[in-house]
C-alpha cells in the first residue's frame, strides 16, 4: 500500500494512541474536535490529490524501491524533482488555502538521507543505512512524519550544554546496548497531530560538548513518554461555535504544538545521528535550506487563495475597475510570483549530493525564504486595503441568520447589484482568517519565524556572497592592482 | 470499432483553465459507444493521447505513454476544436481501414 487514499489515512491516524492535550484536556480523539479536524483535512488532501489523475504528475514520484510512492516522501534524485516539489506545494497551497502539514517532514527525509551518507563516510557508522530502511517504511506505508528541528532552547545566548535546564534542548540521558532515551522538547510542531511519526533533528550547530545534544531519530507519534500540548491559533475557538462561515475557512486549517519528549526510548536502527557534533551543522543547514525552497510554494499557493479572495471582495464592493486596485491586485501577483521564480531557481539550481540525492542552492533558498519574511505580509496589508473595514467588523453568522437582524445586515452590508450580503462576508471572513485569524498563523507569523527567523538566512546570504570576488570584478574594471 | 483515446493531465500545479471541464465537452462531442476516453496507463496503447496541460510549459510526463497515431498537447479551452477535428479525422481514417 504505498499510496493510501484519504480514507485510509484517517483510518491510520485513528489507529494511533497519541497523548494530546488541549485545553488543559486530554483529547481522545482528535478527529472529532472542531479546533483540529481542518488541520486533518488538510493533510488528508495530500492523500486525496495524489490519487486524482488531474494532478497524479505532480503528487505522485518513484520510490526506492521503484514502486509509485506520494511525493511528499520522496528522495529527490534530480533538478525535476526539486521543481516538482515547489510546484506540488503551490497545488496544495491552493487547495487548501492552509498549511498542509507535510513539508517539514519531507525536508527533514532528504537533509537526513545526505548528511547520514556523509557520517558514514568519515566515520564507518550504519546511520544511512538505518535511515534508508527508515524511508522504504515510510514510503511504502505513505506515512506522514513530522519534521522536528525546533528546541525551546532557554537563554538564546547560551548553547545547549550551557543552558541552566540541560531539557532545555532535547538530549540523550541514557546510552542503552539496544538504543538511547532521550529528554527535552520540540517546540511549534506543525501537523504532529496528523502524523504516524515524528522525524528529530538537531536544532543548532554544536561544539564538542553538546555531543549528547547531536542526535537525530525517528519514533511512532504514540510512543510512551510523548506528550503533545496543541498549540492556540488566533481566532481558534471560533471553530467551536459552529458556524462555517464566522472561522473564514470552514474546511482546512494548520495546527502546532508543543511536543515533550520525556524519557523517551529510541531502538539503535532509529538513530540518524548520535553525538557526531560537527554534522549537526550539516543537517540544519540542508534542512532550513529545503524548507526554505518550500516557502516558495506552499506560501505561493495560499497567497493565490488570498490574491483570489481580494479580488473578489473588490467585485463585490463594485470597485473592480478602479485602477488602483487594479494596480493593488498586479502588485499582489507580482510578490505573489516573485516568491515562485525564487522556489523554482534554487530548485533549478540543485544538485548533487554524494549520497545521490538533490540538494537545493542554498543561496537562493535563503533568498527564497528572506523573501518570503516579507512579501506575504505586503500582499495581506494589499488584501486588507482592497476589502474595506467589513474585514474586521463584519456581524457573527448568528446575526446574519437572525430574522430581524439579518434585515439590517443585508441592507447595511450589500455590495454591488446581484451580489449575495452572505457572500459578501464569506470573503471578507476568508481575509480575515488568512490575515489575521487561524491561518495566519502559518502564512504570516510561519512566513517569519519557519524554517528560521531573517537573520538566519541573512547569515547564509552572507556566508555565500562571495564578496571577494565582487571585489576582484570591481578592480579589474577599473585596473586596480593589489 | 472504438477508438480509444488515452487522457494524460499534467500536474496542475498553476493551471490557468478548468482541464476536467474541457474534457467533458471534447467527450461530449463524440458517441461514447464509438469514443471511449480513459485516463492514461503506463504501456497501454493507445489510439490517441490527449495532453492536458494546464499551461505553456506543458510539463506532462509522457515518457511510458504510448499513442498509435499520436499525442495531441492541449493548453487552454481553445484546444477543443483541434483536438474534436483531430478525433473526427481519426475516426473516418480508421473506417476506411477497416
Ligand atoms: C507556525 C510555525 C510553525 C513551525 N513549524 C515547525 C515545525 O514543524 N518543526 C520545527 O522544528 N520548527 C517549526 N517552527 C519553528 C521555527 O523554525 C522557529 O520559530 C524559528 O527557528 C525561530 O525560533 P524561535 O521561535 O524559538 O524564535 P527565537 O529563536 O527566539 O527568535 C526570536 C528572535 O531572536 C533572535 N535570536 C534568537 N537567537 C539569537 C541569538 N543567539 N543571537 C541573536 N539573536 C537571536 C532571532 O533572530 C529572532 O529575531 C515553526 C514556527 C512557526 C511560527
Amino acid at each position: 500500500m504505498a499510496l493510501m487514499t484519504g480514507e485510509q489515512y484517517l483510518e491510520s491516524i485513528r489507529k494511533l494512541n497519541m497523548n494530546i492535550y488541549m485545553f488543559g484536556e486530554k483529547i481522545k480523539n482528535a478527529e472529532s474536535s472542531p479546533i483540529l479536524r481542518p488541520s486533518l483535512n488538510s493533510v488528508k488532501a495530500t492523500y486525496d490529490l495524489a490519487q486524482m489523475p488531474e494532478y497524479e504528475d505532480i503528487m505522485t514520484a518513484t520510490g526506492l524501491n521503484g514502486e509509485k510512492i506520494n511525493r511528499f516522501t520522496h528522495i529527490h534524485r534530480s533538478q525535476e524533482d526539486l521543481i516538482k516539489k515547489v510546484k506540488m506545494q503551490r497545488l496544495c497551497g491552493k487547495k487548501t488555502g492552509a498549511c498542509f502539514q507535510r513539508c517539514v517532514g519531507f525536508d527533514a527525509f532528504n537533509a537526513v538521507y545526505s548528511t547520514t551518507f556523509e557520517i558514514d563516510d568519515k566515520y564507518g557508522t550504519h546511520y544511512h543505512e538505518n535511515f534508508r530502511k527508515y524511508m522504504e517504511l515510510v514510503q511504502g506505508r505513505d506515512y506522514t512524519v513530522d519534521g522536528a528541528m525546533t528546541d525551546g532552547k532557554g537563554d538564546r545566548s547560551l548553547s545547549p550544554s550551557k543552558q541552566p535546564d540541560p531539557d532545555s534542548y532535547l538530549h540523550v540521558v541514557e546510552r542503552r546496548p539496544d538504543g538511547v532515551v532521550v529528554r527535552g522538547a520540540k517546540v511549534h510542531q506543525t501537523g504532529i497531530t496528523n502524523s504516524h511519526e515524528v522525524l528529530v533533528m538537531p536544532t543548532c550547530a554544536m561544539k564538542p560538548e553538546d555531543k549528547d545534544y547531536a542526535i537525530s531519530f525517528a519514533v511512532p507519534t504514540d510512543s510512551k513518554g510523548i506528550t503533545i500540548i496543541v498549540g492556540r491559533q488566533s481566532c481558534d475557538t471560533r471553530k467551536l461555535e459552529g458556524s462555517s462561515i464566522d472561522t473564514g475557512n470552514p474546511k482546512f486549517g494548520g495546527m502546532e504544538a508543543l511536543v515533550v519528549f520525556d524519557n523517551v526510548f529510541v531502538p539503535n536502527d532509529r538513530i540518524f545521528l548520535n553525538g557526531e557534533t560537527e554534522f549537526a551543522t550539516m543537517l540544519v543547514e540542508r534542512f532550513s535550506g529545503y524548507h526554505r525552497q518550500s516557502y516558495g510554494g506552499c506560501k505561493v499557493g495560499v497567497g493565490d487563495v488570498l490574491i483570489g479572495a481580494a479580488a473578489l471582495a473588490a467585485d463585490y464592493n463594485g470597485v473592480p475597475k478602479a485602477s488602483h486596485i487594479k494596480d493593488k491586485l498586479i502588485e499582489m501577483v507580482h510578490l505573489n510570483e516573485t516568491l515562485y521564480a525564487c522556489g523554482i531557481a534554487c530548485s533549478a539550481e540543485g544538485s548533487k549530493t554524494k549520497s545521490g540525492n538533490y540538494l537545493i542552492d542554498l543561496m537562493l533558498a535563503n533568498v527564497c525564504k528572506q523573501n518570503v519574511t516579507r512579501f506575504p505580509y505586503d500582499i495581506a496589508r494589499l488584501a486588507q486595503d482592497i476589502a474595506g473595514g467589513l474585514v474586521v467588523t463584519a456581524p457573527s453568522e448568528k446575526d446574519l441568520k437572525d430574522e430581524k437582524l439579518g434585515a439590517y445586515i443585508e441592507k447595511y452590508f450589500c455590495g454591488a447589484a446581484g451580489v449575495k450580503t452572505e457572500d459578501r462576508i464569506k470573503i471578507m471572513r476568508l481575509i480575515e482568517n488568512l490575515t489575521l485569524g487561524t491561518a495566519a498563523v502559518g502564512y504570516l507569523t510561519e512566513s517569519l519565524h519557519g524554517a528560521g527567523s531573517p537573520q538566519a538566512q541573512r547569515i547564509m546570504i552572507s556566508r555565500q556572497s562571495h564578496m571577494d570576488e565582487k571585489k576582484k570584478l570591481a578592480k579589474a574594471i577599473v585596473d586596480i592592482k593589489d | 470499432m472504438k477508438i480509444i483515446i488515452g487522457v494524460k493531465y499534467c500536474g496542475g500545479c498553476n493551471v490557468s483553465y478548468d482541464r476536467t471541464e474541457v474534457l467533458k465537452k471534447i467527450e461530449s462531442a463524440f458517441d461514447e459507444s464509438k469514443v471511449m476516453f480513459e485516463n492514461v496507463k503506463e504501456n497501454m496503447l493507445y489510439d490517441y493521447v490527449l495532453i492536458l496541460n494546464g499551461c505553456l510549459s506543458q510539463c506532462a510526463d509522457i515518457s511510458k505513454i504510448n499513442s498509435k497515431y499520436g499525442f495531441l498537447s492541449i493548453v487552454s479551452p481553445d484546444g477543443i476544436k483541434e483536438a474534436c477535428e483531430n478525433i473526427r479525422i481519426l475516426s473516418l481514417s480508421l473506417k476506411e481501414q477497416i
